[in-house]
């Protein structure tokens, strides 16, 4: 049962972890239109975006785990989709820029050009339509690793507390959203600066030694999580 | 009649987020919270001696997120005295307000008097013309986050199953994240730069030179938040907004596999909506022309 609970918070934390690498991050420079991307921290974007699959799991509670996952993963990426829309919207009439960036050439879906709508000195601005859809995947991994860490611990501590199910779904919470808080400072830490989704060169470079870290920090995350949950139903 | 009521209580919620969302960008836009905040704290190392306000206590999503735990737990405490909802709400985000309003004007201060060796004075006037701003805006934000977190927990049925404290915080990093994700970039792009041309994005090597002068005298955060309350805020509040409301209404109106259904295709007509402004944004401003 533990071991389940283990194996179920080290699948959750790494796919959080590959998530996040997905999600095209701009930093402080894309909220001055220097950089392409969504224009906050990393770590700020996927607090934003787990949060809100981890509340959509949690009305799923009457539901099959299966639902649960996948509602969380449909919570994230609305999230995501509406502020990168949104972003957009203000990008193009708020600041007068098209979205593009200079980390590749050509869009492969909609095939724009994006050097010659990269204004000079900068990077590109907005979120151009490969970066969006690198960002829906990056949402739907990470809403789903969410969502198992809160299925698996609101699951286990259900089965063996007596608690309310108001309380275990707080305890559950407050577990899972931590998860988020470690892995996407972890993964940030590892892509340095922006990255424009699975299309840029730099993610070809980061994918690889960002998921072995993921799974390393959450092989011990999980371990000390399997611990306190331990304690906490035989304590 | 429950799924009427719900479905009042998901339009209400909807219509809370977006005043929380305007009024949370709009006052980390005159306290220079966020992302851009980055500018105004340059701007005095090379030379651009500035009126604006300059706060930054930390990244907005905890900030928010911190202001409304506080909000809440006073509020869960007060609920649990059995104080009536409206004095509950109000005194809580009360309570937090007096703590944000302390936090940001000990946070300019130090930053301003940290900037001493560039000959930035310390201006009491913008101490004391912005912090009733702040206050307002962020008991507005507050207010609005508690009230949203209360209906949630309490009202809807059924409810979020997580208790009161939980769900300001969740709510509050959320609407944080989201303001300094789409709100900032009208302050920072463009109020900041307002002394460059309109349609393009700030170069590397103009960091730092944000316009510090105005119609009549210098610029204070109070114009910022003037400009920004035209496009930026309105914008973060709707963005907000619309979060909260798919992520209920969804289940509401197609059940719960429907609304996982449903969910997937709003995600792909935002896509779609996304790919024809982008097009429609190339073809209207052109290419740049190369320098």
């Amino acid at each position: 049962m533990l071991f389940e609970l283990l194996i179920s918070l080290i699948i959750g934390a790494t796919l959080i972890g590959v998530g996040v690498h997905f999600i095209p991050v701009g930093g402080a420079p894309a909220a001055l239109s220097t950089s392409a991307g969504i224009p906050t921290g990393a770590p700020m974007i996927t607090m934003g975006m787990g949060i809100t699959g981890v509340l959509s799991a949690a009305m799923m509670l009457d539901q099959p785990y299966y639902v649960m996952i996948v509602s969380g993963a449909v919570g994230s990426m609305i999230m995501i989709s509406v502020t990168m829309l949104f972003s957009n919207l203000v990008h193009i009439y708020g600041v007068g820029v098209p979205p593009s960036s200079s980390n590749f050439e050509k869009d492969p879906i909609t095939g724009f050009e994006q050097e010659d709508y990269v204004s000079p000195g900068t990077k590109g601005h907005g979120i151009p339509t490969i970066s969006f859809i690198s960002g829906l995947i990056g949402s739907f991994l990470g809403g789903i690793g969410g969502s198992i860490a809160f299925t698996s611990i609101y699951s286990i501590l259900s089965t063996n507390l007596h608690n309310s199910m108001i309380t275990n779904g707080t305890i559950a919470t407050i577990f899972s959203l931590l998860l988020f808080f470690i892995v996407a400072v972890m993964a940030s830490y590892n892509i340095r600066g922006t990255i424009q989704g699975f299309h840029d060169e730099k993610f070809k470079q980061k994918i690889l030694p960002g998921t072995i870290s993921c799974l390393l920090i959450a092989a011990v995350l999980s371990l000390f999580y399997v611990l306190i949950i331990w304690g906490l139903i035989n304590g | 009649m429950d799924i009427l009521l719900n479905m009042m209580l998901v339009a209400f919620m909807g219509l809370i987020a977006i005043i929380a969302g305007m009024f949370e960008d709009l006052e980390s836009d005159v306290a220079s919270t966020s992302n851009p905040n980055s500018q105004v704290q340059l701007a005095p190392e090379i030379g651009n001696l500035h009126k604006l306000f300059n706060r930054a206590i930390s990244g907005e999503p905890l900030l928010v997120g911190t202001m409304a735990t506080i909000s809440g737990t006073v509020a869960y405490v007060l609920f649990t005295l059995e104080y009536p909802v409206i004095l509950v709400l109000l005194l809580s985000s009360l309570v937090a307000t007096m703590i944000q309003v302390v936090w940001s004007a000990s946070s300019y201060m130090g930053r301003i008097t940290s900037q001493a060796l560039y000959n930035q004075p310390l201006f009491l006037d913008v101490l004391k013309k912005h912090l009733p701003v702040i206050a307002a805006f962020a008991f507005i934000t507050l207010f609005s986050i508690t009230t949203l977190s209360y209906i949630m927990t309490y009202l809807l049925n059924p409810a979020v199953p997580i208790t009161l404290p939980v769900v300001t915080m969740l709510m509050g990093i959320t609407l944080g994240s989201i303001g300094s994700a789409v709100g900032d970039i009208h302050y920072g792009a463009e109020k900041l730069y307002q002394n460059y041309e309109f349609g393009s994005g700030t170069p590397v090597s103009v960091n730092g030179n944000i316009a510090t002068k105005s119609a009549l005298g210098s610029r204070s955060s109070i114009d910022v938040v003037k400009f920004c309350s035209k496009f930026g805020g309105p914008m973060t509040g709707l963005c907000f907004s619309i979060i909260i409301f798919l992520n209920f209404w969804i289940y509401l109106v197609f059940g719960k596999i429907g609304g996982l259904i449903a969910g997937l295709i709003i995600v792909l007509s935002f896509l779609i909506f996304n790919t024809l402004i982008e097009r429609k944004a190339r073809l209207k401003y052109g290419k740049y022309e190369k320098k």
